[in-house]
């Protein structure tokens, strides 16, 4: 019996540390894909400027496809930019904490964070779901589908609260290491 | 519960999360989440989609990560080197000529892309150790890299401009051409700082018992030919920031649309003059990109739903009648303001304190006034104080990621005489407004 909990305690360890390597990976993925959207927005808007301005021929599509483009690249890299911490925070109530609370703030904050992606990122879901079934479009005279930013956002939201679900169980281990640290003091 | 109990709340609240360290973004989602299902109609949370999206439909908003991926393809590559070698071959004559350089690089750095830390980070690395090398101290070379950084934020293009432009529904491209002036300005009183305190240490060295060898490392100087041989290096750079200049004030193109060009001619450079067309090297430049701007624009939506709530629910419009039946001077309120300004930097990044409080304290200072676009660029220059000064100071977190050989002591000791000289600098621009007035007033 015990050598089947064990077993299956190690198969769940392997499985985690398979997801959280899985996550880091799509996480730096979506990095590169944010970025390379803003290198390819460089390109429609220099290109749009040319052919407006010199061969006077607008585009109706131009502005929307540039300001998904933005939408893109903000919400593809929010969770590499969580995987690198680089949302900033002021961590002023560090310097006024004592040392072994502050892992706690961190968990804190992490988990507030978390709820709030992974609220977001339901809500736009099933926004765009209904503007998929609907078929809804912009105003605008090229009228793209409203679905594509909206799941974007979502996906995006939700790939971040994953990111966060890692780093919380990292907070959550952490911790278990500071309390027994206390402790044997 | 009145208005004013939940307003109160709501700034209270705010504040705590912000300070808890969590991201900027996400307490400031939290806070409206929280305040939308407790004192809103349940209904109002299917907006929120609406409110995210509504917000970021805006072609404006591109600027702000066209300019960092500008400024990213500039600092990831050989192109700061030579940007920094040029300045200080052609200032190494003047007294304290390489901290010169490193001010002069920081300014045209800041030319082309519109980020302090980014700003700071690029001349940093290269900037500290020579001067370390050619006998500054650590609190000075750290100091001015960190002081000479926030220029990044002053100098158009800058973001802190844009967020404003945005917020206060000013002209983006007036508040552009504001930060000209003030911009040079601040630079030359950084460079005389500089050139004056290294001279001072120089000279101390010299009578403490310094050998030649010091007098030699510390006064390199190039020939003609030395200095005459960077000026093809330095052509790129200049043809960039002349494309970015002529079409956005010359009005063939909007920021957003500058910022596009600009970052498309950057990365051509990049690729086809320093031969950066590998992944390794294209790699660093997409990723860093991405990361600084999500951060931006992810504060930015999640601020879209923070006034929404506080408009919903007549906070806003609370505080700013509040503010504009005031009883004070035109002067005690822009101090007051300026206090609030320079506290707020203490903890939050600009970009926070630009969403946090424009929408609120304009009106009042409008009324008072003010001119927005004036105010646009004080605001600007008192949060570049924020940035090098603790607890946040993130220009300060950048110095010591590349010398963490300075102890944050002595870093403090030499940011100190900038941030004198940027409140002296503001005491200026508010006497005399017509310094950061008179070119857009030829617009």
């Amino acid at each position: 019996m015990a050598l089947f909990f064990c077993s299956e305690g190690i198969i769940v360890a392997a499985m985690w540390r398979g997801f959280c390597r899985g996550m880091e990976i799509a996480s730096t993925i979506t990095g590169y894909l944010g970025g390379a959207l803003i290198a390819i927005s460089a390109g429609t808007v220099t290109y749009e400027v040319i052919w407006r301005y010199y061969l006077v021929h607008p585009h109706t599509w131009a502005l929307e496809a540039n300001v998904f483009l933005l939408i893109g690249a903000t919400f593809a890299a929010a969770s590499f930019t969580q995987l690198k911490r680089g949302h900033v925070g002021t961590e002023v109530l560090d310097l006024l904490l004592p040392k072994h609370w502050i892992p706690w703030r961190v968990l804190f904050g992490d988990i507030l964070s978390c709820v709030l992606c992974g609220f977001i990122g339901v809500q736009v879901g099933l926004y765009a779901i209904h503007a998929w079934e609907e078929d809804w479009t912009t105003d605008s005279v090229w009228a793209p589908h409203l679905w594509i930013p909206h799941s974007i956002i979502s996906a995006g939201m939700l790939l971040i609260t994953l990111q966060y679900l890692v780093q919380i169980v990292d907070d959550v281990r952490l911790l278990g290491g500071t309390q027994e640290k206390v402790e044997a003091k | 519960m009145s208005q004013f109990d939940i307003g109160v709340l709501f700034a209270v609240g705010t504040l705590v999360l912000l300070l808890s360290g969590m991201p900027v973004a996400f307490a400031l989602g939290v806070m409206s989440l929280l305040f939308i299902v407790v004192f809103m109609p349940p209904m109002l949370i299917h907006t929120i989609p609406e409110t995210l999206y509504q917000g970021l439909d805006n072609f404006t908003l591109l600027a702000i990560p066209l300019f960092i991926l500008m400024g990213e393809a500039i600092g990831r590559t050989r192109a700061s080197v030579d940007l920094y070698e040029s300045a200080y071959r052609w200032l190494s004559r003047l007294p304290g000529g390489l901290g010169i350089a490193n001010v002069v690089g920081c300014s045209i750095f800041a030319a082309m892309c519109g980020s302090s830390t980014a700003t700071a980070a690029a001349i940093g690395s290269m900037g500290i150790p020579e001067m370390k090398k050619r006998g500054y101290s650590g609190g000075l070379a750290g100091g001015l890299i960190a002081a000479g950084g926030t220029l990044g934020i002053l100098i158009p293009p800058s973001v802190t401009f844009i967020l404003y432009g945005i917020v206060a529904e000013q002209s983006i491209g007036k508040l552009f051409i504001a930060g000209i002036v003030p911009g040079i300005l601040l630079a030359a009183l950084f460079a005389v700082w500089v050139a004056y305190k290294a001279h001072r240490d120089h000279k101390r060295a010299l009578a403490g018992g310094a050998d030649t060898a010091h007098q030699r490392i510390m006064q390199e100087h190039f020939t003609w030919r030395e200095r005459m041989e960077t000026l093809p290096r330095l052509l790129p750079f200049a043809i960039i920031i002349f494309i970015v200049m002529v079409a956005l004030y010359g009005g063939y193109a909007t920021p957003s649309e500058v910022a596009g060009v600009g970052a498309f001619a950057t990365l051509v450079m990049v690729v086809v003059v320093y031969r950066c067309y590998r992944w390794s090297e294209l790699g660093p430049i997409l990723l860093g990109t991405a990361k600084e701007s999500c951060m931006i624009m992810m504060i930015l939506a999640m601020s879209f739903l923070y006034t929404y709530v506080m408009s919903y629910l007549h906070i806003s419009q609370s505080t700013t009648e509040w503010l504009v039946g005031l009883t004070m001077s035109r002067w005690e309120f822009l101090f007051w303001i300026d206090v609030l300004i320079l506290v707020l930097g203490f903890f939050l990044p600009p970009v926070a304190i630009i969403l946090f409080i424009t929408p609120v304290i304009l009106p009042g200072l409008v009324a008072h006034g003010f001119d927005p676009v004036w105010f646009g660029v004080q605001m600007t220059i008192l949060m570049e104080t924020g940035l090098i000064h603790p607890p946040v100071g993130l220009n300060l977190f950048v110095i010591q990621g590349i010398a963490p050989e300075i102890p944050l002591k002595e870093l403090l000791w030499g940011v100190t005489p900038f941030i004198v000289l940027i409140v002296l600098f503001i005491i200026v621009i508010a006497v005399f407004p017509q310094i950061v007035l008179w070119l857009p007033g030829y617009m």
